[in-house]
């Protein structure tokens, strides 16, 4: 409990107030630009975090992440346009309510119950994440082995329609991380004899290839849409509005925490299904679609749950739930912050102050976006011509800043490239993205094993254990999948 | 059909790669455990992704490439793309960022060249005063800034 004031009040510095001030609004703008999602703008964002100080670097990251989801929904309220895909369900019933004349009262609940969950969601990572640290004390290299393999599941969730196309796309992803010198073998793996791939491909380009790049080629593909005017109106919602949108904002926050523990449980996936599980509830399902304010307060609130709770795995087990997760893990491994109990014992004021940055960060969103909404819309109207060259300037200096090196901003482009076609074949990109972030974890763990003595694992419950939950966690989730679709 | 021929192509031929350079490294070292482990587990990764690619052969549908109709966009963005790449090192990011910006907003957003050129020469001096500010070191090439 002293830890968890005490990380409040250095989440309150001077200091770390900016951080988390500036990653709101920079979040939240990047948010309402359409093309850039969430993962996007951590990606693009990423290596200018860079130059701070660790704190300072999570802090502002995760704000980004949460400012870009508020903008994704603003967009989506205001003009139908979604920031990113757990936007899609909010626009279902909140552009509706724009049509309607009553934009101010969608946005207003959208908010209040993303301030929910958010809360509700950091305080699960503050009671829930030093006891689930300490588990990591028990791991050794099958458990570690078992944990590598069970995140790896989170493939059957960002495949989408395919499982086989998002384990090939994650067997690629693994190559390419095993791609430069093997530091324990002392040779060089898929090198071809250069000096250059000696080096191996840096994470960061990789990701702002793939989600920077590639998203600008992809917008530029698209035509510009002719976005219908609005009248913001009154902000607050009546009293009805507001208690039923607080009711289906609670409901959805108790589905999303626990459904973002999981791996490939993405928030836009559990903002589906608390709107599908909120229709089905409704003694007035018909509304649903026509500007239900339970609608938007369902799929926001969800949203913003499963969001907060990816982080509990992260911190406590290293388990990336998602891309975003992945680049925030690779965000510690940046200062060698290893996730696990270390985290809660000897960096305990880094992280109890991140924890108590999660709380203010929700407030600042809540507090600044409300009365800067007319603001952002007016952002979201940006002609593409201009928007798309700045970002991709924008992705070619973040990665040629990471090492300097020109290598990288080829490997930006060519990896952006990749990203725009295998996104036009319809193949997924996320499993790659986690897979290179897991596999040195578990190729170390599974050599360790082999060192040691492959009949280790036959003596290691909870290698087992984390075997069944990956059997549950994959049929789980390409049940849900079959649901929502 | 011609895209999954091609997929099927590429798949297979970097899981033969990969098998390859693995046999490579463990045979070539084979008295290093390390050396083996480290070609054993590309072996590995390439027999998966090989048995994942027949998988697919057999189980999925031929890919549908999504056609839209800037497809041609796309190629000249990458070009500029590339060249702004290429001249970075030579010009300095200034003068390339500037030469980059114009011809993504003149050839592919149709403004006009004054407007363009303004766009063009207030983002690469803004942003370059940004990074001078955040200390990212790029190439200076011909000019004294940044």
């Amino acid at each position: 409990m002293e830890a968890f004031f005490g990380g409040i009040l250095t989440a309150c510095t001077i200091e770390n107030l900016i951080f988390a001030l500036a990653g709101c609004l920079i979040g939240t703008l990047v948010g309402v630009l359409p093309g850039i999602g969430p993962v996007s703008s951590v990606a693009i964002l990423f290596p200018f975090t860079a130059y701070l100080p660790p704190t300072g670097m999570i802090i502002t990251l995760a704000a980004i992440y949460y400012g870009a989801m508020y903008g994704g929904s603003t967009t989506a309220i205001l003009m139908n346009v979604p920031g990113e895909i757990s936007a899609v369900v909010t626009a279902l019933d909140g552009y509706e309510m724009t049509k309607k004349g009553r934009p101010g009262p969608a946005l207003a609940v959208a908010a209040i119950v993303s301030f929910m969950a958010g809360i509700a969601g950091s305080t699960m990572i503050a009671v829930l994440g030093p006891s689930v640290a300490r588990l990591a004390l028990k791991f050794g290299p099958a458990e570690y082995l078992g944990l590598g393999l069970f995140s790896l599941t989170a493939i059957a969730g960002l495949s989408g329609r395919s499982l086989i196309r998002g384990a090939i796309v994650a067997v690629i992803g693994m190559i390419l991380v095993s791609v430069g010198y093997d530091d324990s073998a002392n040779f060089g793996r898929l090198t071809f004899g250069s000096d250059r791939l000696l080096e191996g491909f840096d994470i960061v380009p990789v990701m702002i290839g793939l989600f920077g790049v590639g998203e600008m080629l992809r917008v530029f593909e698209q035509k510009t849409d002719h976005f219908e005017k609005y009248r913001l109106g009154k902000l607050m919602p009546d009293r009805r509005e507001l208690g039923a949108g607080l009711a289906a904002g609670a409901r959805a926050t108790a589905i999303g925490l626990p459904l973002g523990l999981l791996p490939g449980m993405l928030p836009s996936v559990t903002s589906f299904l608390s709107y599908s599980f909120e229709k089905q509830r409704s003694k007035t399902p018909d509304r649903f679609g026509k500007g239900a304010i339970e609608g938007v307060a369902s799929a926001e609130a969800a949203n913003n749950a499963a969001a907060m709770s990816n982080l509990l795995p992260l911190l406590t087990l290293g388990i990336p739930t998602g891309p975003t997760m992945a680049l925030i893990l690779a965000a510690l491994t940046v200062y060698g912050l290893i996730p696990g109990p270390l985290l809660f014992t000897v960096h305990a004021k880094f992280t109890w102050t991140v924890i108590g940055s999660f709380f203010v960060a929700n407030v600042i969103l809540l507090v600044l976006n409300l009365p800067l909404v007319g603001l952002w819309a007016r952002l979201a109207t940006i002609p593409q011509p201009i928007l798309t060259p700045t970002v991709l300037i924008l992705c070619l200096v973040g990665s040629f800043s990471i090492r300097s090196s020109l290598f990288d901003v080829w490997v930006c482009i060519i990896f952006g490239l990749l990203g725009w076609a295998l996104s036009r074949a319809q193949w997924p990109l996320a499993p790659l993205v986690l897979a290179y972030v897991l596999g040195p974890l578990i190729e170390r763990s599974a050599r360790q094993v082999i060192e040691l003595s492959p009949m280790l694992l036959f003596h290691r419950p909870i290698f087992w254990g984390f075997m069944a939950m990956a059997a549950v966690s994959i049929w789980f989730t390409r049940r849900t999948w079959s649901a929502v679709k | 059909m011609r895209i999954k021929t091609i997929e099927l192509v590429v798949l297979f031929t970097l899981a033969i790669v990969v098998i390859a350079d693995g046999i490579h490294l463990a045979g070539r070292y084979h008295a290093h455990l390390r050396a083996i482990e480290a070609g054993g587990y590309e072996i590995l990764l390439g027999t998966i992704l090989a048995v994942l690619t027949l998988l697919y052969l057999i189980r999925e549908p031929g890919a549908r490439w999504i056609h839209q109709e800037g497809g041609g966009l796309v190629a000249v963005a990458i070009g500029i793309l590339a060249a702004y790449a290429l001249l970075m090192p030579l010009l300095g990011y200034l003068l390339s960022t500037v030469l980059a910006a114009l011809a993504y907003v003149r050839i592919l957003g149709g403004y006009r060249w004054r407007s363009s050129l303004l766009f063009a020469v207030t983002l690469a001096v803004g942003s370059a005063w940004l990074w001078d500010r955040l200390v990212i070191i790029l190439p200076r090439g011909i000019l004294p800034w940044p």
